[in-house]
C-alpha cells in the first residue's frame, strides 16, 4: 500500500472515531435533555420531594447543593489561597517543600471515595458532627484543596516579576507587593479556577453519601436561624444533595416516578455546570478586560 | 565615632515600620495553609493505613486469603479461624473495568486529540474543544443515571443476562474518562513543536507519516500519562460503576453477569458494619487498595514526568 | 570574604585608577567603596567606587553584562532577592552603610526609588498606580491623595494627558505614557535618589524625547543615576559618565570631559565605535 494510501484511510479512520464520539457524546447529553427537560418546572424545582407518590420535587437537595457549594468555598478558598501564595512565592527548592508538594498531589489524586470515608471517620465520627452539611462541607474541601490550590499557585506564577520587583522598588514588603500588586492582578485567573471548581463540587456524590448523608430532615424555608433545627441555613442538620439524589432514588426510590425525578434532576444537575461553565468564562474575560489586559 | 554613631540613629533609614511584622505574619500564615494541606494528606494516609491494616494485625485476616480468597463474608470465620475475606472478586472487578476502559477509551482519544490538532484544528479549537471540556465537568452520578437507564436496558436485550455487570461498568467509564483523557492528549499532542513537523512534511512525508513518525514519537510520554490519569479516574470511580456493575461479589465468568468493584463494594457496605468490628475493617483494607493503587498512579505519571522532562 | 575560590579573577591589565574629574563636587548624596557583586562565582560588579553628586544625573555606560544594571540594582539592595546573589563592599547613602544591620529595606527603596527599562505599570487604574505607594505609608485621605497623584504626574509631565482618566486601567496608556507614568509613581514616594534603568530602551523617539526632557526638569529635585545604551542620549541628559566594563568602572568624570577627552583609550573606542 503506498504512502498516500495510508494517509488517505489513516484520516477516514479517524473521522469515524471522531464521528463515534460525537455521537456518543451528543447522544448523552441529548438524552438528559430530551428527557430531563420537560420535567423541569418551578414547582419541581422547589417543593420536596415524595416518597410514595407522585409529584416530588427537588427543591431541597437544590438548595443543599448550593449552600454545601457555598461552605465548601468558604472554608477551602482561603485557604488555597494561602498556600497557593506560599508555594508561588515564598517556597524554595528545599526537602520540606519538595515532599508537601508530593503530598499535595497525593490527595489531588485520591478517589473521591476514600476522602468521603475519612470525612466519615473524622468530621462524622471523630468530631461527633454527624452526618451533616459540615461534614460535607469539609470532606469536598478537602478534596477540592489541591485543585484550588493549583489554580491559585498557577495564576500567581503568570503574573512577570517585573511586577514583583515594581512593588519591591517602591519600598513594599515582599507581603504588601502580594496583597497589593499580586493578589489582585491574578483574581481573574483565580475566580475562573474557582467557579470551574464550583462545578466539580456541586456533581460530587461519592465524597457526600458518608458524610453530608442521604437525607434531608424537613426544613422550612421561612426559618433563616442557622441554629433553629428546621432551619435551611442550620450547618448541623444531614443535606442529600441533588448529585447524591440522583445516585439514591435510583438505587432505592420507591416514588413511582423516580425515573422522571432522575430525568429532571440530571437535567438540572448538567444545567447548573453549564452555568458555572459559562460564568467563569464570562467573569473570567470581563475582568481582563476591565483591567484592560486585553 | 560618637557623633556618628548618634547621627545614624537618628537617620531616617533606620526608621521601624510594621512591613517586617507584617511580612513575618504573612509569611508564616501562608506557609500555615501549606502545612494544613500536607497534614490533610498526611492524615487521611495515616488513617486509612491504619484501618486497613487491622483487619490484618487486629482481626486475625490472612494477607493470602485476601488477595486470592473468592468469598468475602467477613462477619464469619472459616475452619482456621480467620475472618472471610476473599476480596479477589472485587479486585478483578476493578483492575478489568479499568483495563478494559482504558483500551477502549485511549484509543478514542488519542484519534480524536489528532484530529483535534492536525486534521481540522478550526472546528477542533472552535467546536470539540469546548465541548470536551464541559464533558470533562458532568457529575459522575449522571454518567452512572445514563449507564442505568441506556446502557443496562440495551446490553439486557442483545445479550444473555441482567444487563448488568463488567461490560455495562466499562462502557460507562470509557465514556465518562473519554473527555478528561482527550483534553489531556490534546496537550500532548499540541505541545510537540511545530518545526518538527515542518520538518517532517518537507521531507516529503505525508501527514499520516508525519503523524506517526514526528508527532505521536515526541507526545508518546505525554499520552501515556493522559491514559494512566484516565486509568487512575476510572479506579477510583465509585457510583457511576456501582449503580450499573450489579453488585454480586464473586468473580463473574463473563462480561455480562453481575460483578463488583472495590469502590462498589466501599460504597453499598460502609454504611451497614459498625466501626470497629471485622466486617467494618475489612472493608477499611479494600480502601487501602484503593489508595495504594491511586499512590501507584501518580508514581508512574510522576516518573513518566520525570522521564520526558529529563 | 567567605572563601578565596570565589575571588574574582584578576585583569590582565593591572587595575585602571578612577579618574576624578577636579572640578567634582564634593556633596555626594550616594557613594559606593570596592563594590562587589557576585551571582555564585561569577563576579558581575567587581570593587566599583563611585560617588553621585546631589542634583545631578550620572549615566552609566558600558557594553551590554559590563554589569551596569547589576550596580544600579544593588543601590537600592534589590539584589537581595536572588538567592545566588552576594554582595560585598559598601554603599553610602547620606553617610549610613546601606548594609549595616539596622538599616531598614524598605526605607532605602523608599528613599531611593527606581525605574525599570520596560515600564511596569500595575493592573490598576492610573489614580492608584501613583497612590498606591502613599497609601502603603499611611495615607489614608481621598483629597490628599488626589493632590500627591496631581503632584507627582505633573511632575512627570503626564498631567495634561491622562487628567480626565485618572480612574481608568494604566494598561491602556501608551510605552511612553507608562514609563512616565512609572517615573510619577516612584516620585511620589517622595526619594531623593532615583535610578533609572535604560529607562527609554524600549520607547519611541518621541517618548524617548520626553522622558530625557524630564530627566532634565528633575535634576533640580533629585539626585538621578542611570543606566543607558545610547550614547547621544547619555551625552544629552547626564552631568556625569562612568564608563563600565566588565564589572569594572574604567573611567568616571564629566560628560563633557568624557565624551571630549577621554583619558582611556578604550573608553574613546566604545563612544567612537557607538558614534560612529
Amino acid at each position: 500500500m503506498s504512502a498516500k494510501t495510508k494517509d488517505r484511510l489513516a484520516t477516514a479512520g479517524l473521522y469515524v472515531i471522531v464521528g463515534i464520539i460525537i455521537t456518543v457524546l451528543a447522544g448523552l447529553l441529548g438524552f438528559v435533555f430530551v428527557k430531563g427537560i420537560p420535567q423541569l418546572s418551578w414547582q419541581f424545582i422547589t417543593t420536596p420531594p415524595q416518597i410514595f407518590k407522585e409529584g416530588g420535587g427537588v427543591g431541597p437537595q437544590l438548595f443543599n447543593s448550593f449552600y454545601l457549594l457555598v461552605l465548601t468555598l468558604m472554608i477551602a478558598v482561603p485557604i488555597a489561597i494561602g498556600a497557593g501564595i506560599y508555594l508561588a512565592e515564598y517556597a524554595r527548592d528545599h526537602w520540606i517543600i519538595r515532599c508537601i508538594r508530593v503530598l499535595i498531589e497525593v490527595l489531588s489524586s485520591l478517589p473521591s471515595i476514600v476522602v468521603g470515608l475519612f470525612g466519615f471517620l473524622f468530621f462524622v465520627l471523630y468530631m461527633g458532627w454527624g452526618f451533616s452539611i459540615l461534614s460535607g462541607a469539609f470532606a469536598l474541601s478537602l478534596f477540592n484543596l489541591p485543585l484550588l490550590v493549583r489554580v491559585v499557585e498557577q495564576s500567581i506564577c503568570n503574573i512577570p516579576k517585573s511586577q514583583r520587583e515594581a512593588g519591591w522598588a517602591l519600598g513594599f514588603s515582599k507581603w504588601e507587593t502580594i496583597t497589593t500588586i499580586i493578589l489582585p492582578a491574578a483574581l481573574p485567573g483565580i475566580v475562573t479556577g474557582v467557579i470551574l471548581a464550583s462545578g466539580r463540587v456541586f456533581g460530587e456524590a461519592a465524597a457526600l453519601i458518608y458524610t453530608a448523608g442521604m437525607s434531608t430532615p424537613i426544613i422550612d424555608f421561612t426559618n433563616w436561624n442557622p441554629l433553629s433545627p428546621t432551619s435551611p441555613l442550620n450547618p448541623f442538620r444531614p443535606a442529600e444533595t441533588l448529585a447524591v439524589h440522583i445516585w439514591k432514588i435510583n438505587g432505592e426510590g420507591i416514588m413511582p416516578d423516580a425515573a422522571a425525578i432522575s430525568d429532571g434532576a440530571a437535567a438540572l444537575l448538567i444545567i447548573s455546570i453549564l452555568f458555572f461553565n459559562f460564568t467563569s468564562r464570562f467573569i473570567g474575560n470581563w475582568m481582563f478586560k476591565k483591567m484592560g489586559a486585553n | 565615632m560618637m557623633a556618628k554613631t548618634i547621627k545614624e540613629i537618628e537617620h531616617t533609614l533606620y526608621r521601624k515600620n510594621s512591613k517586617m511584622r507584617t511580612e513575618r505574619f504573612g509569611k508564616s500564615l501562608t506557609f500555615l495553609a501549606v502545612v494544613l494541606t500536607a497534614a490533610i494528606t498526611a492524615a487521611i494516609l495515616f488513617l486509612v493505613f491504619s484501618k486497613g491494616l487491622s483487619t490484618f494485625i487486629m482481626n486475625d485476616g490472612s494477607v493470602k486469603d485476601f488477595f486470592t480468597g473468592t468469598t468475602w463474608n467477613p462477619a464469619e470465620v472459616n475452619s482456621l479461624g480467620k475472618p472471610i475475606i476473599g476480596a479477589l472478586p472485587f479486585i478483578v472487578g476493578s483492575l478489568a473495568i479499568t483495563g478494559i476502559s482504558a483500551l477502549i477509551a485511549g484509543p478514542l482519544a488519542i484519534g480524536a486529540a489528532i484530529f483535534m490538532s492536525e486534521i481540522a484544528p478550526n472546528a477542533g479549537k472552535r467546536i470539540m474543544q469546548p465541548v470536551i471540556e464541559l464533558l470533562v465537568g458532568i457529575p459522575s452520578v449522571v454518567y452512572g443515571f445514563i449507564g442505568l437507564s441506556v446502557v443496562v436496558p440495551f446490553l439486557r436485550d442483545l445479550f444473555p443476562g441482567s444487563g448488568f455487570g463488567i461490560a455495562a461498568g466499562t462502557i460507562v467509564l470509557s465514556v465518562m474518562i473519554l473527555p478528561t483523557v482527550t483534553s489531556l492528549a490534546l496537550d500532548a499532542i499540541q505541545s510537540v513543536p511545530r518545526s518538527l513537523r515542518e520538518a517532517s512534511l518537507a521531507l516529503g512525508s505525508t501527514r499520516w507519516q508525519m503523524i506517526c513518525k514526528v508527532v505521536l514519537k515526541t507526545a508518546k510520554p505525554g499520552l501515556l500519562m493522559a491514559i494512566i490519569f484516565g486509568m487512575a479516574r476510572a479506579f477510583g470511580e465509585a457510583l457511576a460503576v456501582q449503580m450499573v456493575i450489579g453488585n454480586a461479589s464473586v468473580i463473574p465468568h463473563s462480561l455480562f453477569e453481575p460483578a463488583s468493584t472495590i469502590t462498589s463494594i466501599l460504597t453499598m457496605g460502609m454504611g451497614y458494619t459498625v466501626m470497629g468490628q471485622v466486617e467494618n475493617n475489612a472493608l477499611w483494607s479494600l480502601a487501602l487498595i484503593l489508595l495504594l493503587m491511586s499512590l501507584f498512579f501518580t508514581i508512574i505519571v510522576r516518573m513518566i514526568g520525570k522521564g520526558k522532562s529529563a | 570574604m567567605q572563601s578565596v575560590a570565589l575571588q574574582p579573577v584578576k585583569m590582565k591589565t593591572n587595575r585602571i585608577k578612577v579618574v576624578d574629574s577636579p572640578d567634582f563636587p564634593r556633596s555626594s548624596v550616594l557613594q559606593t567603596t570596592d563594590l562587589s557583586v557576585y551571582y555564585g562565582e561569577h563576579c558581575a560588579v567587581n570593587e566599583v567606587s563611585l560617588s553621585f553628586p546631589k542634583q545631578s544625573v550620572t549615566a552609566l555606560i558600558g557594553p551590554s553584562g559590563c554589569g551596569k544594571s547589576t550596580f544600579l540594582r544593588s543601590i537600592n539592595r534589590m539584589n537581595d532577592d536572588i538567592d545566588s546573589c552576594r554582595t560585598e563592599g559598601k554603599i553610602y547613602y547620606e553617610g549610613v552603610d546601606l548594609h549595616s544591620l539596622n538599616v531598614n529595606v524598605h526605607e532605602i527603596r523608599k528613599q531611593i526609588g527606581m525605574v525599570f527599562q520596560r515600564p511596569v505599570p500595575f493592573a490598576k487604574s492610573i489614580f492608584k498606580n501613583v497612590a498606591a505607594g502613599p497609601m502603603r505609608y499611611g495615607v489614608k485621605d481621598k483629597r490628599e491623595l488626589l493632590g500627591i497623584v496631581e503632584e507627582n504626574l505633573k511632575k512627570a509631565a503626564l498631567w495634561e494627558e491622562v487628567k480626565d482618566q485618572l480612574h481608568t486601567s494604566a494598561l491602556r496608556l501608551s510605552g511612553g505614557q507608562q514609563q512616565r507614568l512609572c517615573i510619577a509613581r516612584a516620585l511620589a514616594m517622595q526619594p531623593s535618589v532615583l535610578l533609572l534603568d535604560e529607562p527609554a530602551s524600549a520607547l519611541d523617539p518621541v517618548s524617548t524625547a520626553k522622558i530625557e526632557e524630564l530627566i532634565s526638569q528633575l535634576k533640580k529635585d533629585y539626585t538621578i543615576v542611570i543606566v543607558t545604551h545610547n550614547m547621544q542620549q547619555a551625552a544629552r541628559v547626564s552631568d556625569e559618565v562612568a564608563y563600565f566594563y566588565m564589572g569594572r568602572v574604567i573611567e568616571h568624570g564629566p560628560t563633557e570631559q568624557i565624551f571630549n577627552h577621554p583619558h582611556h583609550e578604550q573608553t574613546a573606542h566604545y563612544i567612537n565605535g557607538r558614534i560612529g
